[in-house]
């Protein structure tokens, strides 16, 4: 009896073990079969490490803008929109050593007479997220903008009043529009209708005047006599201006100043 | 009974032995005395070509490429190669590749955005597999261009590195 509980037992163990094996079979054959079948080349692998910059680094700094006086120079950087200090510099000599032009420390500087036949650059610094100091290229030597000369003819004035006689005309600029005024360059002459001797000395007034302009001396039946006076840009119109003799000079022995032209440096 | 079962056991042994014999033998060859054996020999080499880093050529990418100092507006070319012959050898069989790119760590520390672009339309498997044939020598080309967005210049970006890995996996085809 146990004999035959056995063999039942056995007779149902070989039936499972059968079903194990060939489950086994079949995995393992369906496990193996890709493996067998192809050439597999492992994963090449190519890295490609980028470590940031603790700021950004500015790359470079360059000036636009014509290299004549009283021009506004700009001041770009890259990369573009970058945070920056400045530092506008002139030189004498293109190789020089630059010196600081005070109180030009901003994206924009405007040149001024004072800049004349010098070279002009400027230095960046990053701020808030840019670091580093970059220097622009010099520009060119700076030279004065084009002369224009206006139109009109020669003004004569006779003079035969008392001390410090007056001139006033009222001028207007016709062939400047659009352009503005940076320097006045006047030119006069002196004759004189008898032959006392004695030169005069001129100041010339005029309220649009940003620096006041020295006394201009003439000699009698002498070369034109050349000055110039600095006025604020954008003017275009020379509402009044005057010539005051010298308070030495005898007006009685002037007969009249000629007024030979008037020429405007301007902005073209 | 248990003589049946012992078959079976024995059975079980032997099937074993043939698959993993079958397993481990594969791609294996003996050569034996002066006997020449020709086996197929599957080639398909990864080649560097050049990198640029904003116009200028990043030297020594044989073994990677390392860049320090990145900023906004940074914009990485790199061109490499995949062929079917290694300077010796031609490939024997049809195989096909697929070119992955990965950042590491995957949530991007620094916020590249990258294409890459084949040199020309290679036949492919639809499954982003690319075909590698034999016979002739193949060359395809790629070009990855990694760029930094120049507007993005968060602080969070500074000192930090990004690895950027390309890996290439392929297989015989059936």
């Amino acid at each position: 009896m146990q004999n035959d509980k056995q063999k039942v037992i056995l007779k149902q163990l070989n039936k499972y073990i059968l079903i194990i094996m060939f489950t086994v079979l079949l995995l393992s054959l369906y496990t193996v079969k890709p493996t067998l079948a192809k050439y597999v080349i492992n994963t090449v692998s190519y890295n490609i490490s980028i470590g940031s910059a603790m700021k950004i680094p500015l790359k470079a700094v360059t000036i636009a803008g014509l290299p004549q006086a009283d021009r506004v120079l700009t001041a770009s950087l890259t990369p573009s929109g970058a945070a920056a200090s400045y530092q506008w510099q002139s030189c004498a000599a293109y190789d020089g050593t630059f010196t600081d032009i005070i109180g030009a420390t901003q994206s924009t500087y405007t040149t001024s007479i004072n800049d004349l036949n010098k070279y002009i650059r400027v230095m960046a610094t990053g701020t808030a997220d840019y670091t580093g100091t970059v220097i622009s290229a010099v520009t060119s030597k700076i030279s004065e903008a084009a002369f224009v000369t206006l139109t009109g003819t020669d003004t004569t004035v006779i003079i035969d009043s008392a001390l410090g006689s007056f001139i006033s005309e009222d001028l207007t600029i016709t062939n400047a529009t659009g352009n503005p005024i940076h320097l006045i360059k006047v030119v006069v002459s002196y004759s004189r209708g008898n032959n006392s001797a004695g030169n005069l000395s001129l100041i010339f007034n005029y309220l649009g005047a940003t620096t006041p302009v020295p006394p201009v001396s003439l000699i009698k039946d002498g070369p034109p006599a050349e000055f110039t006076i600095a006025v604020s840009p954008g003017i275009t119109d020379l509402d009044i201006f005057s010539l005051n003799f010298d308070s030495t000079i005898n007006s009685s022995q002037l007969d009249s100043v000629t007024i030979h032209s008037l020429r405007f440096i301007v902005l073209s | 009974m248990l003589k049946k079962y012992y078959s079976y056991l024995l059975y079980l042994i032997l099937i074993t032995f043939v698959i993993t014999a079958a397993t481990f033998s594969g791609y294996r060859t003996t050569m034996v005395s002066s006997a020449q054996i020709k086996v197929a020999k599957p080639v398909l080499l990864y080649t560097p070509v050049s990198a640029v880093l904003n116009g200028v050529p990043v030297t020594d990418i044989t073994n990677g490429i390392n860049i320090t100092g990145s900023v906004p507006g940074d914009i990485l070319v790199y061109q490499f190669n995949i062929t079917n012959y290694d300077g010796i050898h031609l490939n024997d069989v049809t195989m096909k590749y697929k070119v992955n790119v990965a950042f590491n760590p995957s949530d991007a520390v620094l916020p590249f955005t990258y294409t890459l672009q084949p040199a020309a339309s290679y036949s492919a498997d639809g499954e982003g597999y690319t075909y590698l044939n034999t016979g002739v020598q193949l060359t395809h080309g790629y070009t990855l261009t990694v760029t930094w967005p120049s507007g993005d210049k968060s602080p969070e970006y500074w000192v930090k590195t990004q690895n950027i890995s390309i890996q290439i996996s392929s297989e015989q085809v059936d």
